[in-house]
């Protein structure tokens, strides 16, 4: 079966959706507006967002426009299992922070970004690599978002993909820009509940549509044996495993997450971040369904495009007021997650770069605020160029998620363990990134002893994810034995397996030669930090001044 | 259990959970507000 086109509207439909959605948004950010604005309102929101709020806009960060597509293509490729192999591992990563979060808050309980935390840490080589990952890959998710508005308003409408881009980004800016985060969360909580409806709606009513259970249960025999096991190793392999990996580097590595655990209420953090976890779950994994439900009835993406299979599904069962829900859904999910990066800019460039590095202790808050929002501008501008000249950036996605997996350890041991130094932190972070970049790009023929060499990098990263996600909820012994048996399993199931899978060998490797390098390089010193000087040395920006790191090296 | 309940169960409880997520976090928001109304606060 084939949809020869998707349903299309006039230009002037379109623009009066986009108009409303973001007139709307616009006009919701004024109820917050303030006369003065103070940096830590502007950053994390005075660090008081209450559960709902923090809950809403939790989940619509971590929904960003591709989790759809992403879901949908998983359900078409893999199967019975495919949403679940993208929803579930995303959805675990927000439940796997927020143990670190907060003892991210009790070290800092005035801080706004993960590189304030870690240059009162360890001084400024290590807060400007998280910096600099966080300023790449948060303008990398711009450029994603303001592109998936483009192409939905050109695949959609006679409109240009550039007149898309350009409305999104503007759009993005113009409620963002006066309160900043304070804006960012309370849009969130608006724009997530609009999507949270649309998808109930959606989910089942293309079901129903396309004629209930019934013809999905017959149409199972046009998948493989594969597709249709719902412990598919294959789907596991290819998109579970590698996807976990990536995500949880991205929840420990990126400021849009950091920002909100330092922004929501210390008491309401568990409650805030389960919710999320849940909510996320239900609206990927259903949205991913539809992807399964386009395999079992035999639909072909439109020109190949698997981006296609949810506008297509929509526009092949439903009625056209669906398909103009379906806009607004990812009209609001990108644009949540854009306004969220527009933040996290701002934030780092205020917090971080001004802050810690130029102003360094003399802090004036209109100086901050100006930077705050020059930034928002400049990173707009600079989403809206890249987004324009479609450029490829699979390669920079890649080098920002390998810069962020090779930082999880060295983040997290540096907040637990006092021995970790500066220099035990930035040389864990370069040789991993250099020992991924080696395995993803193959730049030496991963064969023989080399992929030997690599499976057992990966193995012991694989050893780091498992035990650090259960020393997160169960405590260091446990967590050291869950890292022992993994090590050990892996040791015997993955050397000879794990160079069939680049991906995730190269992923692993990250995590795995980091902890290495960084575990080594801290033992061969002798610091003995005392956790007691990091709420000294990170304060507030309103208030006072700071107390610089002693530990510069 | 037949095929067709479970294949529906599956697709189904995703709209499900989100609606109830969606219910919990509008009634928490709900109660937020009315906490800082009385307390003379912003919500955020």
């Amino acid at each position: 079966m084939k949809t020869e086109s998707l349903f299309q509207f006039s230009s002037l439909t379109i623009i009066l959706l986009l108009l409303a959605f973001y007139g709307g948004t616009y006009l919701l950010s004024l109820l917050i507006k303030k006369d003065k604005e103070t940096t830590s309102g502007f950053m994390v929101a005075g660090h008081g967002v209450g559960f709902g709020m923090g809950a809403a806009s939790m989940t619509a960060t971590w929904i960003w426009a591709a989790s759809f597509y992403a879901a949908a293509t998983s359900g078409y490729k893999y199967g019975v299992s495919g949403p679940i192999h993208y929803g579930f591992w995303g959805a675990l990563m927000i439940l796997f922070i927020y143990p670190f979060g907060m003892r991210f808050r009790e070290l800092a309980p005035d801080g706004h970004t993960l590189g304030e935390l870690i240059h009162a840490r360890h001084g400024s080589s290590s807060q400007l690599i998280l910096a600099i990952s966080n300023i790449m890959g948060s303008l990398i998710s711009l450029m994603v978002n303001f592109t998936a508005a483009g192409a939905l308003v050109s695949v959609l409408s006679p409109l240009s993909f550039q007149t898309g881009v350009m409305i999104a980004g503007i759009g993005v800016l113009s409620y963002t820009l006066t309160s900043g985060f304070r804006a960012s969360v309370f849009t969130d909580f608006a724009q997530l509940v609009a999507l949270m409806a649309i998808g109930i709606i959606i989910i089942p009513a293309v079901l129903f549509a396309m004629g209930g259970p019934e013809v999905m249960v017959s149409g199972l025999s046009n998948l493989t044996l594969e597709q249709q096991n719902f412990f598919s190793s294959e789907a596991f392999f290819q998109q579970g495993a590698p996807y976990f990996v990536a995500v949880l580097a991205y929840a420990i590595g990126n400021q849009t997450i950091t920002q909100r655990l330092f922004a929501i209420d210390k008491t309401k953090i568990k409650a805030t971040f389960v919710t999320a976890t849940v909510g996320y779950a239900g609206i990927v994994i259903g949205l991913g369904m539809i992807g399964l439900m386009a395999l079992t009835i035999g639909i072909e993406p439109l020109d190949g495009n698997m981006n296609n299979l949810i506008p297509q599904m929509v526009s092949t069962y439903l009625h056209p007021v669906f398909i103009a829900l379906f806009f607004i859904l990812v009209i609001g999910s990108l644009s949540s997650t854009a306004d969220s990066d527009l933040s996290a800019l701002s934030t780092i460039m205020m917090a971080d770069v001004y802050g810690k590095n130029i102003a360094k202790g003399r802090v004036k808050p209109k100086t901050m605020m100006l930077i705050g929002r020059g930034t928002m501008i400049i990173a707009t501008a600079a989403g809206l160029i890249f987004a324009s000249f479609k450029l490829d950036i699979l390669v920079m996605l890649v080098f920002v998620g390998a810069l962020w997996g090779a930082i999880v350890f060295p983040v997290i041991a540096s907040v637990f363990w006092n021995r970790v130094t500066n220099t035990a932190f930035t040389s864990a972070v370069i040789i991993g990134l250099l020992l991924f970049c080696v395995a993803r790009f193959e730049l030496l023929p991963i064969t023989g002893f080399t992929a030997l060499f690599f499976e057992i990098l990966a193995s012991v990263g694989a050893a780091v994810v498992i035990g650090l996600m259960v020393f997160g909820f169960l405590g260091r012994k446990i967590g050291m034995i869950a890292a022992a048996i993994t090590l050990v399993l892996m040791l015997v199931f993955a050397t000879g397996f794990l160079r069939q899978y680049m991906v995730l060998l190269a992923s692993l490797t990250a995590y795995g030669a980091s902890t290495i390098v960084c575990v080594i390089v801290s033992l061969m010193g002798d610091e003995h930090f005392d956790f007691g000087l990091i709420k000294q040395r990170v304060g507030n920006y309103d208030k006072k001044t700071n107390v610089a790191p002693t530990s510069e090296t | 259990m037949d095929n067709v309940f479970i294949y529906g169960l599956y697709v189904l409880i995703w709209p499900a959970i989100t609606l109830g997520v969606l219910v919990l976090i509008c009634t928490a928001t709900y109660r937020d507000v009315k906490k800082a109304k009385r307390n003379n606060k912003d919500i955020l």
